[in-house]
């Protein structure tokens, strides 16, 4: 019940932030200097047809009108049309071809990156001091120091143009093959994973380390439970709250990692939509993406915020 | 009434014991005197165009090769580090003194404009760093610039949070307690009795700041929505490498080993300083 | 170690212990080393401890004294940059000091337990009491079956009448006391032979203290564990104990039958600690203090620890070593006003 309290006022804080961060956005894309039209139809349009350009995109209402029809449309999943692209792609067409892609390299890269860093965070802080601690803990801060976009080419350069195993450019739709999308997906979100994986496993040895020295864990030690049973039930369980803590928090950094490694392995997905679209000056579109990926850190936030009701049983108290 | 603590105090001592801070600064220390002196020494200019010498690979008359210009990257790197740090320090100034005032102000007086301010923070924490800055790019044009505003943009709520969370924590202080009794105003409270003793861990912040500030000034000129051309930052040069990665792959995998070498460097720097302030993690490290 | 070369010098002045068939615990010349900021702090001094079974011995001495370590090193739980050194440490026939990990873990919990000052924070809070009490009992308990009444029989013991809401709760959703009193429980559980109990009243307000106290006076009638309970507080070592072990910077300064310890202290210091908690429970408005603080605990000592303190002080207190004296039959001081010489 209590829980359920709980995480009823997040998803509210949730939707406030949504909308919130969506006006801002808004605003933004409103703000630019330039006129929308011009963008659109070149320096040499005709007066006339600037006109019809801004009655058709009700360019002429006061913003506040325009970000009511805006977010009014975007609720039934209407984001407007791509001002750039011939045809007048609706954006939302464009989101949806590419959001899929998103999702697949970055779930892909936090996959990665969380099944290195339980192995070595756990290894480091349990060989507190010794060898296994020292390689793991240089390991992550030279992986934490490279970009990901550098050491996405620098894996190019070994798996695709070095031993051949994997493209080095390009991307198979996950609809179209899983296996190929695992395929073709293995090395933007190795990229993205690897710094990532550096960034986690510290944050668990960290935490780990801070809880070996619980009272708790002292108190099970004289309890005369066995070692393993001690790092499993009692140091890594406690642990994991904080570790899952700071996975949510590095939604932000992951995400946006992943705009620049899409155009590194020509991943067609929001980010590489949305980049185009600033070239273009499309502005329809990158404020859709941009909403686009408001809404995966906030859902990321809301679903971080429900793991960790699961495991702190302090939480909804 | 004076604060008891002065900033950092023990933090050299600990910096002399602690090899991690010692092995960062001596990494930085090379890339500050191989940036002066391929300077001060190097036959080329960042900017020379030599057709004759298009895309030659690491020799010794070009350490790190040429590019497709014929330009000497090393020298170019040297240059370009200059730019990028100058534009990850920029943006890191600003955005830490906004975050900190912003933070102090709010772990001073709470209420309201507490609220207010955390969720600003939280929504600023809500969009991904690129795309918060890519929308500012628009906004305010590519350039350098634009690059540090960005940069700034993406660390006021980091600054934010650490000012507040410490400021509320030394607001309870006696000295600080003493201080507003003897009807000093809060500006100067701030200013003289809280800040000082906040002031470490912000700087462990900054230096932190600082790696991250370049990857980003990077990343966004990689995509070409940064720093522009013919302006040799690191970020341009290694969008230049990409194009021709396979003809010329030294390029780019040079130009972003010195990138990962400085902010290795910037890193384990900023873990020492941390290792530094926190007594418990004093002698975890070392 | 000259440190240590003092200390061995220090008890040359005992009668070597008599090896004792009834005592579970024995321990001689304990001594414990603490490395902190590169400083090496030499925090137990040259302790001794005989523990007969069922006996209960009071542990007292301010916050710093020692006490806690001493007794996490009868666990051998002293913190990682901790060293221990002793000439004897055996718990009945088994050497603590020699014995392997694994050893040391079947002994924790069965022979030889431990009850916190924090209760809260001894549960792991991510569990539920019947989480603990069903981990404790598939390894400890004498009594076969089912681990669920075999909790509420252990619960019943310790005045726990809604065990079945106790054991579905989270420690964080009890109290303080309820905590200390299922703690209490399962340590019982398997019938140790010495149970520490390192200021297990500390933290709790008056009232449940007293509860508390109680049950281990209970406890004491029913188990034939013997403890040592450690606290900073006369009045609870007093209610409880058979002897009484002063603890002053790391040494005990004195040792006694409580009767002996209370009614005719001996060690200047125990006669302020005594004149302090009397003044305590009349009320009075000024405390008499043991004027001076609490000395270092670096390095090599000469003299009397309490010395700088004493109200007693003669020169030779502070240029010679100061040994354990004999002024009373059971009776130990370490005090040059008791030395025969």
């Amino acid at each position: 019940m209590n829980l359920l309290l709980y995480f009823g006022a997040k998803v509210l804080g949730a939707l406030a932030m949504l909308v919130v961060g969506a006006g801002v956005v808004f605003l933004l894309m409103h703000a630019v200097p330039g006129d929308a039209a011009m963008a659109a139809l070149g320096d040499a349009a005709s007066p006339d047809a600037v006109a019809s350009f801004r009655a058709e995109h009700h360019l002429n209402d006061p913003l506040a009108q325009q970000f009511w029809d805006w977010a009014r449309a975007a609720l039934t999943g209407d984001l407007g049309k791509s001002i750039s692209l011939a045809g007048g792609f609706s954006t939302s067409a464009l989101i949806a071809g590419s959001l899929p892609n998103t999702l697949f390299v970055g779930g892909f890269a936090l996959v990665i990156a969380i099944a290195i860093s339980l192995v070595a965070g756990s290894i480091a802080a349990s060989r507190h001091g010794r060898m296994e601690d020292v390689l793991a803990t240089s390991g992550a801060i030279v992986t934490i120091s490279m970009p990901d976009f550098w050491l996405g080419y620098m894996l190019v350069l070994v798996f695709s143009l070095g031993l051949g195993w994997f493209p080095a450019y390009g991307f198979v739709r996950p609809s179209e093959s899983l296996a190929g999308a695992f395929h073709s997906g293995f090395l933007p979100a190795l990229a993205i994973a690897v710094p990532m994986a550096g960034i986690f496993s510290r944050m668990l040895r960290t935490t780990l380390l801070e809880t070996f020295r619980r009272a708790y864990v002292v108190s099970a030690h004289a309890m005369g439970f066995g070692r393993s049973f001690i790092f499993w039930h009692y140091v890594f369980r406690n642990a994991l709250i904080p570790y899952v803590t700071a996975i949510g928090l590095q939604a932000r950094y992951l995400l946006g990692g992943v705009v620049v490694i899409e155009r590194v392995f020509g991943v067609p997905g929001v980010g590489s939509v949305m980049v185009d679209a600033a070239f273009a000056r499309d502005y329809g579109v990158v404020q859709g993406c941009a909403v686009v990926f408001l809404v995966i850190v906030i859902a990321t936030n809301l679903l971080v915020d429900a793991l960790c009701g699961l495991l702190d049983p302090r939480r909804a108290a | 009434m004076t604060a008891p603590r002065k900033p950092g105090s023990g933090m050299w001592y600990t910096f002399r014991s602690n090899r991690v801070a010692q092995a960062g600064s001596a990494i930085l220390l090379f890339a500050l005197v191989a940036i002066v002196l391929v300077r001060l020494f190097s036959p080329y200019d960042p900017n020379d165009k030599d057709y004759m010498s298009i895309l030659l690979g690491p020799s010794l008359e070009h350490p790190f090769g040429t590019d497709s210009f014929g330009q000497d990257v090393l020298t170019r790197v040297a240059y370009g580090a200059q730019v990028s740090l100058l534009i990850s320090v920029a943006g890191l100034v600003l955005g830490g003194l906004v975050g900190t005032v912003i933070g102090m102000a709010s772990g001073f007086w709470g209420g309201v404009f507490d609220t207010v301010t955390m969720r600003f923070t939280e929504l600023l924490y809500s969009f991904p760093t690129y795309v918060l800055a890519l929308c500012l790019m628009l906004l305010l044009g590519y350039g350098s610039r634009s690059v540090s505003l960005a940069i700034a943009l993406v660390y006021v709520p980091n600054f934010a949070r650490l000012a507040r969370s410490m400021t509320s924590a030394t607001r309870a202080e006696n000295y600080v307690t003493a201080a507003r009794l003897m009807g000093q105003s809060p500006a100067r409270i701030l200013l003289r009795e809280i800040l000082p003793n906040i002031a470490a861990p912000l700087l462990v912040q900054f230096s932190a700041g600082l790696g991250f500030g370049i990857i980003m000034e990077a990343g966004l000129s990689f995509v070409g929505l940064g720093v522009q051309p013919p302006t040799p930052s690191l970020g341009v040069m290694m969008a230049d490498g990409k194009d021709y990665f396979q003809k010329g792959p030294w390029v780019l995998t040079l130009t972003g080993f010195s990138v990962a070498w400085i902010i290795l460097g910037l890193n384990l720097l900023g873990d020492g300083l941390r290792d530094a302030l926190d007594p418990r993690l004093r002698r975890r490290l070392s | 170690m000259s440190a240590q070369a003092g200390m061995r010098e220090t008890n040359v002045m005992i009668e070597p212990p008599a090896l004792n068939a009834t005592n579970v615990l024995q321990v001689h010349g304990l001594n414990l080393y603490l490395d902190a900021k590169g400083r090496r702090l030499h925090v137990v001094r040259s302790v001794d401890i005989d523990l007969a079974a069922s006996e209960v011995l009071g542990l007292i001495g301010e916050s710093g004294s020692g006490k806690t370590m001493t007794g996490l090193s009868l666990l051998r739980l002293e913190p990682e940059r901790a060293q221990i050194t002793a000439e004897t440490m055996r718990l009945d026939d088994t050497d603590l000091l020699a014995a392997s990990q694994g050893a040391l873990r079947g002994l924790r919990g069965s022979r030889i337990a431990m009850i916190f000052q924090d209760p809260v924070g001894a549960f792991n809070p991510a569990k539920r009491i019947g989480w603990h009490a069903r981990e404790v009992l598939r390894r400890r308990a004498t009594r076969a079956g089912p681990w669920r009444p075999v909790a509420r029989e252990l619960l019943a013991e310790v005045d726990i009448a809604d065990a079945d809401r106790v054991l579905g709760s989270y420690p964080h959703q009890l109290s303080g006391g309820m905590l200390q009193r299922v703690l209490i429980a399962l340590v019982l559980a398997a019938e140790p032979q010495v149970i520490i109990a390192d200021e297990p009243t500390t933290n709790l307000d008056n009232i449940v203290e007293q509860q508390i106290l109680r049950l281990f006076r209970k406890v004491k009638r029913t188990h034939g564990a013997a403890f040592i309970f450690i606290t900073h507080d006369m009045s609870v070592a007093a209610a409880l104990s058979d002897r009484i072990a002063v603890m002053y910077a790391g040494e005990i300064v004195e040792v006694g039958p409580t009767e002996a310890v209370f009614e005719t202290p001996k060690h200047p210091y125990t006669v302020g600690l005594i004149r302090t908690s009397r003044a305590l429970q009349d009320g009075a408005a000024r405390l008499p203090e043991i004027a001076g603080e609490l000395p270092g605990l670096s390095g090599q000592r000469t003299g009397c620890a309490f010395a700088p303190r004493c109200p007693e002080r003669m020169p030779q207190c502070t240029t010679r070593t100061v040994g354990m004296a004999r002024p009373a039959p059971g009776v130990q001081a370490r005090c040059l006003l008791y030395a025969d010489a």
